[in-house]
């Protein structure tokens, strides 16, 4: 029962994190990408520039999706290994 | 928010006729999918019983139908009903076919991006839909590159990823009624009165079909009730200006479907994978496959810390959406407007 608990906060957690550097990602694009500007100012210019943001953005986008990757990945294994020490200290004990 | 009489009675007319068609569908439904031999096995208990599938049919008339009495009622929303209508059909047909003859998960996702492609098209030729999304703290954006090129998973995401947490009885109903829930909040607080008609619509017809999904199931939705719901949850973000609040809100879908994805390298096919991510224990509950090759999914996470009954997991995935629904609300509530 107290695992139940422990592990819904947990994700509950992990959810958080996320979503809190979800909110930062979007101010952080919205400070400093947005109004980013290049010393271009033709029509070719203007794309070069649109396209820098874009990526700019895209590439935020997938480090967030790596971080929250991450996260959960070193949550699980952490979880499953500590399962499993005390499923092993629990058999010792019995034998 | 100007909902005076009779504008009050279409949200709650769209509410009543989704829930009433789609309970009264269901039993007939159950019945002659059974006679039909359209059954699939709840893998999930130890007796592995057998249960009719594409319940999600009802789902499917219910939205449609309510949306076509809406179409005749609500002139000024014409445009917006007819590309609701579109995604929604176009979603069921793809899901029907999977149901029936299998669609494989590399072509679905790719199917349903290039059919959102389409129903962009309409929605645009009608000026529906403006690169201009309201983002938390920050307000309205004007996004003009990366927004179309977001509007092209915009269906396709949240259907595949509803329908990839749709594996226990009741856990897709549980967390799509609660994210609808933070979504019809949101269409309030955000003053969008389609919005809240088509939440409500699909909160009737969820609703409905959660009365026979729920544990233990008298009828599965099928890949037809998972994929719709999904893509009509993405057509609301995107017609009802909710796109933000459906990102948060579908969050536990949209983490099960990307560690999916992340953990087995790619979409590939359910069934030949060499290790499942749950084991079912003798007393009937699940297990997290300890194995390191077994795919991630919130399930395995969920059962990290010790094995849990499968209403235990659904309860667990509801506490999870009902948290992400409480940001998606918070998400909405820090954005200026």
């Amino acid at each position: 029962m107290r695992y139940k608990y422990l592990n819904i906060i947990e994700i509950i957690s992990i959810l958080f994190v996320v979503w809190l550097t979800f909110i930062f990602m979007l101010l952080f694009i919205d400070i400093y990408i947005v109004p980013l500007q290049l010393p271009l100012v033709d029509y070719v210019g203007r794309v070069i520039i649109g396209v820098t943001k874009v990526i700019i953005g895209v590439g935020l986008f997938v480090l967030w999706l790596f971080l929250w990757n991450y996260i959960v990945k070193k949550y699980f294994k952490k979880a499953i290994n500590t399962i499993q020490r005390e499923e092993n200290r629990e058999s010792g004990n019995l034998s | 928010m100007q909902f005076n009489y009779p504008e009050f009675l279409y949200p709650a007319l769209s509410f009543i006729v989704s829930l009433g068609i789609t309970y009264a569908i269901l039993p007939s439904l159950i019945k002659y999918l059974k006679k039909r031999g359209i059954i699939g096995t709840d893998i999930h208990k130890p007796s592995k019983p057998e249960i009719p599938e594409m319940g999600g049919l009802a789902i499917l008339v219910g939205l449609i139908s309510t949306q076509v009495l809406l179409l005749f009622l609500l002139n000024e929303y014409t445009y917006e009903i007819l590309a609701f209508i579109s995604v929604i059909l176009l979603t069921g047909f793809i899901g029907i076919y999977d149901d029936l003859k299998g669609l494989g998960p590399k072509k679905k996702p790719l199917l349903l991006t290039l059919l959102s492609m389409f129903t962009v098209f309409p929605l645009l030729l009608f000026g529906v839909v403006t690169p201009r999304p309201l983002l938390p703290i920050i307000g309205r954006t004007r996004l003009t590159i990366i927004y179309w090129i977001v509007l092209l998973i915009a269906i396709a995401v949240p259907a595949n990823a509803v329908n990839m947490l749709d594996v226990f009885n009741g856990s897709m109903p549980v967390t799509c009624i609660i994210a609808s829930i933070a979504l019809l909040i949101c269409a309030i607080i955000l003053d969008s009165p389609i919005g809240i008609i088509f939440t409500l619509s699909l909160l009737g017809t969820l609703l409905a079909f959660f009365k026979f999904n729920k544990f233990p199931s008298k009828v599965f939705s099928g890949n037809v009730g998972s994929l719709t719901v999904g893509a009509t949850i993405g057509a609301i973000a995107v017609i009802g200006r909710l796109e933000i609040a459906a990102i948060v809100a579908l969050m536990p879908h949209i983490m099960n479907a990307f560690h999916i994805l992340t953990s087995m390298g790619g979409l590939k096919e359910g069934k030949t994978l060499p290790k499942r991510p749950i084991l079912i224990l003798p007393n009937g509950k699940l297990a997290a496959n300890p194995d390191k090759d077994a795919p991630l999914t919130l399930t395995r996470l969920v059962l990290a810390r010790g094995p849990l009954t499968e209403v235990e997991i659904v309860k667990i995935f509801g506490i999870l959406s009902l948290f992400c629904a409480i940001l998606a609300i918070i998400s909405v509530g820090i954005t200026p407007r």
